[in-house]
């Protein structure tokens, strides 16, 4: 009997009281706070990760330098004689044609020369191959549009040019465009003076190559007709403007007299150049239609100048 | 970076046979290539030094407790936005050269040299001048001198009243003197906007030449494609 007094009173002793269990919780979490607040700040820096994944390899950081420009200028010019060498294989160039574009890809070639020297005296290596991303936006999809192409996957067909050697003139039209273009758009990006000249200097070249060659193209494309009526507010121009081909539906037309002949795709207004083009220099997009016509129109591609996304960065080393 | 020293602009290169218009030319552009690739330009720095003295805005620090002043060197990495003093000087002989070049137009046509639409694009030519002074001047701002150069105008004016061929000669050849005298600025121009501007001039302008050359009755490409003109000595600037 002793016995089970003895233990009742050792229970007794022992018992947990609601209060006491209260108390102890919020000790414990008191504790847990200021630990928490004293211990020392870290992250993680790597972070769990699930699955297998391979490590993620770091972006090279795109410097932006004269080198650079020069570079990407370079590229251009390669770019550039590519598309000429598809206009001589695609165009059905006359042989006085094909000697224009053989003397275009000639100085072309000596302004990568140039070009190559000045990478050099702004701390680069030079770039001595096409700009991969112009190749793939612009020469490609030119190239394509006057061969044609078989439906791609989700790409779908295109059909040949109707008149290879109008496009191919306008594509080399275009390119030489597009060079006087960079080179004038790069000026106020260059650090240096004579930098601005050195790149000026092929630009204007590239600009005289561009009249040339709209004038080769037609003695008629001469100054745009809008500059023309700009200056001779007060006396009309002689020149007259040829009419332009009318799109639009005639839906007066008695439909037993239509013909059931599907008319044949032809260009409403074909796209003129200019030797003189414009009052200044442009940098907006050159706007080239090229390719067999859709319902009067044809394809049109804006061609930019090399930028930010086209740059040939000093960390690109092969071509 | 030579710029040339006399009054470059000859008669006899401007009849047009101009044998060594293309020399000159290949003389130029590798100039201007080599010192570019150099890294040196010189070619105005006296002219712009002496014109700058009357003007300068050199900042300047007096150490203290001494009597002598320092120049601060320039740190500036990146070229300033606006003309400075140089770059008005050299301003202001563009925009002298254009006026000249848009009244030369004037006397070609005044004289009725061209017909039908070659009038006309030669009219939009005068204009495209007359319009480069102006925007000139806006950059430069009430400063700006609006001054013809008398010296190109009068070195030309019997060339522009010719025969039609011959005046498209003379014109082309005007055109490629101004290319080459915007090339040449531009390479001692700081300020970025009027490098901009300069530069989106002398792109057309190398295509007037081109154009008034094949006018003039050459059709080689060749020289479609010679910029064989020499650039303005700035002692031809009437600008005090």
């Amino acid at each position: 009997m002793n016995h089970h007094q003895d233990t009742n009173a050792l229970i007794e002793d022992i018992a947990v009281s609601r209060r006491g269990i209260f108390r102890a919780g919020g000790i414990t979490i008191g504790l847990a706070a200021l630990l928490a607040a004293c211990v020392e700040d870290a992250e993680d820096s790597k972070p769990a990760r699930v699955g297998e994944a391979p490590d993620p390899v770091p972006l090279p950081e795109p410097v932006f330098s004269d080198g650079v420009l020069f570079r990407t200028a370079a590229s251009l010019h390669f770019s550039i004689i590519d598309a000429h060498n598809n206009s001589k294989e695609l165009g059905d160039l006359t042989a006085e044609q094909a000697a224009i574009v053989d003397e275009f890809i000639a100085r072309n070639t000596e302004a990568i020369a140039a070009l190559e020297t000045l990478t050099e005296t702004a701390g680069s290596k030079p770039w001595t191959c096409a700009n991969p991303r112009f190749n793939r936006v612009v020469v490609d999809v030119l190239k394509d549009r006057i061969t044609g192409r078989p439906a791609e996957g989700n790409k779908e067909a295109i059909a040949p040019s109707d008149d290879p050697n109008r496009d191919a003139l306008a594509m080399a039209y275009a390119m030489e465009s597009v060079a006087a273009a960079t080179h004038q758009s790069y000026v106020p990006k260059f650090s240096k003076p004579e930098y601005r000249a050195a790149s000026m200097l092929l630009g204007q070249d590239s600009a005289r190559r561009s009249a040339a060659l709209a004038l080769a193209i037609n003695p008629a494309n001469t100054v745009n007709p809008l500059l023309i009526v700009n200056a001779t507010l007060e006396d009309p121009p002689t020149t007259a403007v040829a009419e332009t081909a009318t799109t639009v539906q005639n839906i007066a037309q008695d439909d037993t007299t239509a013909s059931t002949e599907p008319a044949a795709a032809v260009v409403a207004v074909a796209q003129v150049y200019y030797a003189v083009p414009s009052l200044f220099g442009i940098l907006s997009p050159f706007q080239l239609a090229i390719g067999a016509p859709i319902a009067g129109s044809q394809f049109t591609l804006n061609i930019e100048t090399p930028s930010i996304n086209s740059y040939v960065y000093d960390y690109q080393d092969e071509c | 970076m030579d710029i040339k020293e006399a009054a470059p602009i000859p008669a006899a290169a401007q009849s047009g046979a101009a044998p060594s218009g293309a020399d000159i030319a290949t003389t130029a552009r590798r100039g201007i290539l080599a010192a570019a690739a150099a890294g040196v330009a010189v070619s105005l720095v006296p002219w712009l030094n002496s014109r700058a003295s009357a003007a300068s805005t050199t900042p300047e620090s007096t150490t203290p407790g001494s009597t002598e002043t320092t120049v601060e060197a320039t740190t500036t990495t990146a070229p300033p936005k606006q003309p400075t003093a140089d770059d008005i000087a050299l301003l202001d002989l563009l925009q002298s050269a254009e006026l000249a070049a848009r009244d030369l137009y004037d006397v070609a046509m005044d004289a009725q040299v061209f017909d039908g639409s070659v009038a006309a694009d030669v009219a939009a030519i005068r204009e495209a001048h007359e319009g480069y002074a102006t925007s000139i001047s806006g950059l430069i701002g009430r400063g700006a001198a609006n001054v013809r150069n008398d010296t190109l105008f009068d070195a030309l004016e019997a060339d522009f009243g010719g025969d039609a061929d011959a005046v498209s000669a003379a014109a082309a050849l005007l055109e490629n003197n101004l290319v080459a005298t915007h090339v040449e600025a531009l390479g001692q121009i700081v300020g970025v906007d009027g490098a901009a501007l300069i530069a989106s001039i002398l792109v057309i302008e190398a295509r007037n030449a081109t154009l008034l050359t094949s006018l003039s009755g050459v059709d080689a490409l060749a020289d479609l494609l010679t910029s064989n003109g020499e650039a303005l000595s700035p002692s031809d600037s009437p600008v005090e």
